[in-house]
């Protein structure tokens, strides 16, 4: 290689002056720079700290957004005691605070300072805020993505007739995907004028690696320890206790046989109601469990789980159960319909009925057959369809094609 | 074959140093080294004492600003026609990206650690306004991990178009199991502040009345007599001191991506670290290690591990498949030299 070497007094006065522009102008390859630059995304969760379904869903996306080499960054409400800068699995959360117009004067500033550093804008639920801060960012030439995770959200703002939802609506154009995690919130997407192709279903995902089958040894130990013997089927419900989750209707079905051992894991408003309901029924072999950050033990130990939930916009327990290799008996519901096939992964009844849930139960307990198959295929189907590693990439390949 | 110069402000010891040196000696490439100080052989980081790569030294001071730094240093780029040059660690990124540009070559910048390491240190203002500058102009910045890639853009020093990350590899052959578990909690650490030495005391003093029995370690730390851990001074080679630990405890308070860790991982023993951003990116909580935000926390999640040898043993035998799979220096070094030819 042959550097340039000034000889006369004005080349070499050229040469500082070029020399001091170099340094603060230019980029080698900058073309190439921008293509292969990491992915920047921004999501926008609000209430991060209640980790509930879709909060939870969100920090197991960034970490494995992370993993597969983009960067992350999450912006959320303060509410409590939580440090306003954290890094946490090689994400960043920001927790803004303030309320009404400061904490939106807040949100537009940080929007603001990093408009050219963020590639796409990711909102979680269909929040005031998450509307205003997707506006913001649209504003601020940014895609914006926003995933809608609970029923009727958007069907409320499109036919309610406020003065705030009317604006909100206005904006329902400026978002460049919409994302819905069933079938149903698709369609529910759709009616409220919203062209199809920006609707694109993704589902929520589950760490299959995380939550898996333990082998039949290792198993046994574990129903050694919890008191059950080889012939009993324990019959697993996980979620909170609420009158949405259809538990009553699944304790009047179990006063027709207990097939079993039914375990209720969870807590809410309706336990202690639920647990008068059992003495009342007279049911012997329920158990109570009250709420647990971990519920994976009770998924490597049970044989079968029920869910009777009347409503749901996606379950995420039912996943986990089918990723841990349970086969399942849930009623037929949205969100439901999307993961749970009649007679593929488990058995689909009606909701409020108690008489075909006890059928339902009845056939789980005697063919250990079906109840093979049926385990096997949803562990496949998770590993094939609902693992972090599958939604991730789709994740990945909507953001870019927004990038473009 | 394009000749490259790797550029650091001293080569004695560090985190950065050992990664170099993992570079120097898994790369095929025409590579050349330039320590801003010079320090005598004896002092060197081991691996540079036997290298048959040049290495040149810019100045006879311990300055790394001295005035003669600058010059020798366009001199030496002059002279042996380098294409690129990589700065490592803050102190160099200034000189070699003026270098670099005064004879038009590309420049890689690499900051080590986080934004609060320039923000507690001993820097002054002028040095960290002209970091600033130069990081934001260099060509590349090549981040040792996310959490770091992502306090420098979110803070606004680095361009997110030309930002790069590469996580700190290990080597897992050297770092091997050692067939037997030790009986000892140890961390690796020079006497620096923000390694938290005074957190693994305190630690230290909590265990020893459940744990009269088991010695706590701490490797490149001072040496010194009466403290309730057992302090080895620095250590030249941190693998038999490793082949001691059953647990191996970090409570730094920040860094930037750590190389004991890593290779504590890689020679299958858990990890009981403070949850920082980068440490998180390497131990997962409750599948390879154990992480704590505080001295309560860590010191149960010890006495947890301590307690169960079962879970122990599965911890360790998950960090090293995860190090296996992920973290392999050669898989790293391959995507620096990605790197290199993203720029020639």
């Amino acid at each position: 290689m042959n550097y340039y070497r000034p000889t006369s007094f004005t080349e070499r006065v050229k040469k500082i002056l070029q020399l001091y522009w170099n340094f603060f102008t230019r980029d080698i390859a900058s073309k190439q720079a921008i293509a292969l630059q990491p992915l920047s995304i921004l999501m926008i969760v609000p209430q991060l700290d209640r980790l509930g379904g879709y909060e939870r869903q969100a920090l197991e996306l960034s970490g494995s957004l992370v993993q597969g080499g983009n960067l992350v960054m999450i912006v959320t409400e303060q509410r409590g005691k939580f440090p306003s800068r954290e890094f946490r699995n090689g994400f960043l959360i920001h927790r803004l605070n303030g309320t009404g117009i400061f904490f939106l004067a807040r949100l537009l500033g940080f929007l603001f300072a990093r408009r050219s550093r963020v590639h796409v804008v990711h909102c979680h639920g269909v929040t005031g805020f998450t509307l205003i801060a997707s506006r913001i960012a649209k504003m601020l030439v940014q895609p914006v993505v926003l995933k809608a995770a609970t029923r009727d959200d958007v069907r409320s703002i499109f036919q309610s007739k406020s003065v705030k939802c009317v604006l909100y609506r206005s904006w329902f154009r400026k978002i460049d995907r919409w994302i819905a995690i069933s079938t149903e919130l698709k369609e529910e997407i759709l009616s409220c004028d919203i062209p199809e192709e920006r609707i694109i279903r993704i589902p929520n995902a589950v760490h299959h690696e995380k939550f898996t089958a333990l082998p039949s040894e290792q198993k046994n130990v574990l129903r050694a320890e919890a008191g059950i013997t080889s012939d009993q089927t324990v019959f697993l419900f996980v979620g909170r206790l609420e009158k949405r989750k259809g538990v009553d209707v699944l304790l009047h079905a179990w006063q027709k046989q207990e097939v079993g051992v039914l375990w209720i894991v969870g807590a809410g408003q309706e336990e202690p109601n639920l647990k008068k309901l059992s003495e009342d029924l007279g049911l012997s072999r329920v158990k109570f469990f009250g709420t647990t950050l971990n519920p994976l033990t009770y998924y490597q130990t049970a044989d079968v789980f029920v869910f009777p939930s009347l409503k749901e916009g996606f379950p995420n327990v039912l996943l986990e159960a089918m990723s841990c290799g349970l086969p399942c008996i849930s009623t037929e519901i949205g969100g439901v319909a999307d993961i749970l096939k009649e007679d593929l992964q488990g058995i689909l009844v009606p909701p409020n009925d108690p008489d075909r849930l006890s059928g339902a139960m009845i056939r789980m307990a005697s063919s250990s057959g079906d109840r093979l198959r049926w385990s096997q295929a949803a562990a496949k189907t998770v590993r094939d369809q609902y693992d972090f590693s599958v939604i991730t990439g789709l994740y990945i390949s909507l953001y870019s094609g927004l990038m473009r | 074959m394009a000749r490259i110069l790797h550029l650091i402000s001293q080569i004695e010891q560090g985190g950065a140093q050992r990664q170099l040196a993992y570079v120097v000696a898994n790369q095929k490439w025409d590579l050349e080294i330039a320590s801003l100080i010079a320090s005598p052989k004896e002092k060197l980081f081991p691996f540079f004492q036997h290298t048959e790569v040049p290495i040149h030294f810019l100045s006879n001071s311990n300055d790394f600003y001295a005035p003669e730094i600058l010059p020798s240093l366009i001199k030496l780029v002059r002279d042996r026609e380098y294409s690129l040059i990589f700065c490592w660690l803050f102190q160099s990124i200034v000189q070699g990206l003026v270098a670099a540009r005064a004879v038009q070559i590309p420049c890689i910048a690499s900051p080590r650690n986080m934004l609060e390491h320039l923000k507690r240190g001993s820097f002054r203002k002028w040095e960290k306004l002209l970091i600033r500058r130069a990081l934001w102009n260099a060509d590349r910045i090549l981040f040792p991990s996310y959490s770091v890639a992502m306090d420098f853009i979110d803070s606004g020093w680095a361009q997110t178009a030309r930002s790069r990350i590469i996580q700190n590899g290990v080597d897992t052959d050297y770092f091997g199991l050692s067939g037997k578990e030790g009986n000892a909690i140890v961390t690796i650490g020079r006497d620096a502040p923000e390694k938290g030495l005074e957190d693994f005391e305190s630690i230290a003093t909590n265990l020893r009345t459940d744990f009269a029995t088991v010695p706590f370690c701490v490797a490149g730390g001072k040496k010194a007599q009466g403290s309730p851990v057992e302090l080895l001074g620095h250590v030249e080679d941190v693998r038999p001191v490793l082949e001691r630990a059953m647990i191996f405890l970090n409570t730094s308070i920040f860094e930037g991506m750590s190389n004991a860790v890593l290779e504590a991982q890689s020679m299958g023993i858990p990890v009981v670290a403070k949850r920082l951003g980068s440490t998180s990116e390497i131990v997962e909580d409750g599948i390879t290690g154990l992480l704590a935000d505080n001295i309560q926390d860590l010191t149960s999640a010890c006495r947890k591990l301590l307690n169960d040898a079962d879970l122990r043993k599965e911890m360790g035998r998950r960090a090293r498949e995860r190090m296996i799979s992920r973290f392999q220096i050669a898989a790293q070094t391959k995507k620096i030299e990605a790197l290199y030819s993203e720029l020639l």
